[in-house]
Order: structure tokens, then sequence, then C-alpha cells
């Protein structure tokens, strides 16, 4: 049983509740067909705000953390989360992601590890920019903004806030098929990827 | 987690700790009040004479490394560095799988009880005593992976389980910059290279 389609219903009149939600560049989503949905990770609320507001379904790489307690463990796979292990390689979650892709279906991941103290895109972890390179799918760069001031990591209390999300133009780098090729383009990657989610995220609102 | 977890010491005087609850923290040395300033998440700074200012969070954390982020409070005469905290620790005993419709989806975590103590960061260890119980050491040069997973620090140690710290009373964003640079320092010590990248493991160049 999937909980995905009635809980993102729910989801977005959530998102409307606690924020004033605008999304834009949808239609840089693909309508069918594999993607890679990179974003930076400002608050707790943005997995919430990106499945509510995505136009395609996607499955998103979730730290094994939240897989710790009963209840979390059998509802985050019906809302398309699987696990990633941080503290280590997880090569599980590597097969995961390319199988999905395999299948034709989209893959969030917050490349950053974990979310922003203070709002700032942080460095992106290799493993992301790897299995973009790996994949070969285009990836869409996602900048989400104004959830650091509706709930930062350090607070309880959310605020109403103003929230954009914005799906960039997707970028395809090809499939790169042996590790040398991947490590050879590796940094060049992260620089643009990190450039692009820059210019995704609203400066007015970060 | 309170905004005197971000603002562990005061990003305008440089005093360490700074006290708070909640979206509140004050500043005991210079006096400055710091609070949540609007829905932009910028910190509203409040002068002893009640002049106040707005400021982003990171031009604040900015600051902050500027003051030397945690290594005042930590730092002894002679360079070495000594600092310690109560914390509950808690280890990974096993790893489960994941299904979803009968398929593997992955793997998590399970820990074991908590642990009540005090977490020390030295030069070359990380140790945590349980009261009159057991001590648990970590050489700096034996730790594989950090990171911090919401308002805990965790370790990988090249033997045994994860290791995660939640801290009674101290900002783990401070444990995670305090362990982040003594990581750094070591493995540069020890030859090993500097430090680029603290997870899923250790990355130096």
């Amino acid at each position: 049983m999937s909980l995905y389609k009635p809980v993102k219903v729910a989801l977005w009149i959530f998102c409307h509740l606690v924020a004033r939600v605008r999304a834009r560049g949808r239609a840089n989503i693909p309508g069918k067909g594999p993607f890679i949905l990179l974003s930076n990770h400002q608050s707790i609320l943005d997995p919430i705000f990106i499945q509510a507001h995505c136009p395609r379904e996607v499955h998103s790489m979730t730290k094994s953390t939240q897989f710790a307690q009963p209840f979390f463990r059998w509802v985050i796979p019906r809302l398309h989360g699987f696990p990633t292990r941080r503290y280590k390689v997880d090569p599980q979650a590597v097969r995961i992601s390319l199988r999905l892709l395999a299948q034709g279906h989209g893959v969030g991941i917050y490349p950053e590890g974990e979310r922003s103290w203070d709002g700032a895109l942080q460095p992106l972890r290799r493993g992301a920019i790897r299995l973009a390179l790996k994949a070969g799918v285009p990836v869409i760069p996602c900048g989400i903004s104004g959830s650091y001031g509706v709930l930062p990591r350090w607070s309880r209390r959310p605020r109403r806030g103003r929230v954009t999300i914005h799906f960039g133009e997707p970028i395809v780098f090809g499939r790169h098929d042996h590790k040398a090729e991947r490590e050879a383009v590796l940094e060049r990657t992260r620089t643009l990827l990190e450039e692009a989610l820059s210019r995704a995220i609203d400066p007015e609102e970060a | 987690m309170a905004l005197a977890d971000l603002l562990y010491r005061c990003p305008e005087c440089g005093h360490d700790p700074v006290m708070g609850v909640g979206d509140e923290a004050r500043c005991g040395a210079c006096g400055r009040h710091f609070g949540r300033a609007d829905a932009r998440g910028r910190i509203r700074v409040t002068d002893p004479d009640g002049s106040s200012r707005s400021r982003s969070a990171a031009e604040l954390t900015r600051a902050i490394a500027g003051h030397g982020g945690p290594l005042t409070a930590a730092s002894q005469p002679g360079g070495s560095i000594l600092y310690r905290a109560e914390a509950l620790m808690r280890q990974s005993t096993s790893e489960a799988p994941v299904y979803f419709r009968k398929r593997l989806l992955g793997f998590a975590e399970s820990y074991g009880g908590s642990r009540s103590g005090v977490l020390e960061a030295s030069d070359d260890v990380l140790r945590f005593r349980e009261g009159d119980g057991p001590v648990f050491d970590w050489g700096l040069l034996d730790i594989r992976a950090l990171q911090t997973s919401s308002s805990t620090v965790q370790i990988t140690p090249r033997h045994g389980a994860m290791a995660q710290f939640r801290f009674v009373s101290d900002s783990p964003r401070r444990w995670e910059e305090l362990i982040c640079h003594l990581l750094s320092e070591a493995w540069l010590r020890a030859g090993r290279g500097r430090i680029v990248e603290f997870q899923p493991r250790i990355v130096v160049r």
C-alpha cells in the first residue's frame, strides 16, 4: 500500500498552512523518465515542501536514523523513502537509487548530507555527485528558499513565512561508467552543481 | 534545540558560552540579547542600551568562527585542548534490513541503551566516562567518520560500533566543530594529510 498520493494532498494543505509557498520551474521536471532531484536543505520541512510541489513522484534518500522507530520504518517506505547510512559508505543506497532510476523514477537527494545550521549552502558530498555521474540521467538542481525562516534547525517553533521552490533546468552530465572517468570530472561537476544550486536559491528569501 | 546551540559563543564579543532557552539567547559578558527576528530566519541583536539590528544567521556564525569557534574555551596553557560536557551516549548494536513489498530497500541501525556520563575531547582522544562505570576511548586517528544528525553528534570508529552523543546542556554544533578541528589537527600531525570531508568517511588530500 502506497500512501504517497493521499499524503501528498495532506502535505500540500499543511505546506500552505505553515507558509506561503511558490513553486517555480515545475516544467523543468521531465514528464517521464528518470531524473535526480538535488536540493539544498535548510529545514526539516524541506522534504514536505518538495514532495508536495514536485509534479512527479520522488523517491527520497532518507537518513537511516529516521528508520530507528517502528512507525517510521513502516511509514517512510510508503512515502517513497529509502534509507542511507551516512556514517559509512552505503552501497545498498546506491544500488536502490540506480534501480529506481533504471525503472524511470525520480530520486531525490539532499547532497549537503544534513540540514544547514545557518541556512547557507554547504559543500556537496561527493557520493551524490558520483551517483549522478554514474547514472547519467538529467539532474534537476532544486533551490528551496525561505524554509530556514519558517523552521530553522535550532528552533522548535515554526513561524509562517514565504517559501520559494525553484526547480532549475536539467543538467545532463552523460553516463560515466568507469570509476576513473567519474573521479576525473568529480570536482568540476561538484563546482558546477554548487553554482547551479546557488542560482536556484532565491537570495531575497534564503 | 535552541538558538544558543547555533550561537554557542557570543558573535559580538566572543564570550563563551552564551546562555539561552528556545529562540532567545543572552551573552553574560557584554549583555547583548539575541532573538529570532522575522520569518526570514534573521536574528535580532539587541545591545544593552536597547538599540537593535537584524543579522543573518550566516553572518553571526562567520563572526563566531572569526573569534576562534569552539577553541577558546577548550584551549589550555601550552596550547593543548581539553573540553568536556555532560552527554548521553548510545552505540549502534546492529543494522536491520528495511523491506518494502518484500524487496530490500536498505539497512538502518538499531541502538543499545543510553548511557549517561561526561564526554571529554583532547588532542588525541575522545573519552566518555559513565559515572562510576566503564570508560570508552576513541583515538582521533581511529575515527573514520564524523557527522551530526539532528541534535546529536555521531562518530564511526575503525573498530567497534558507531557512537552517538546527545548533549545535556551543550551545543551539538560546538562539538561538531570542535571534533572536526581536533581530527583535522591530529591527522595532519600524523602526516595523513588535510581532511576535506568527514562523512561518510574521512577523506584526505
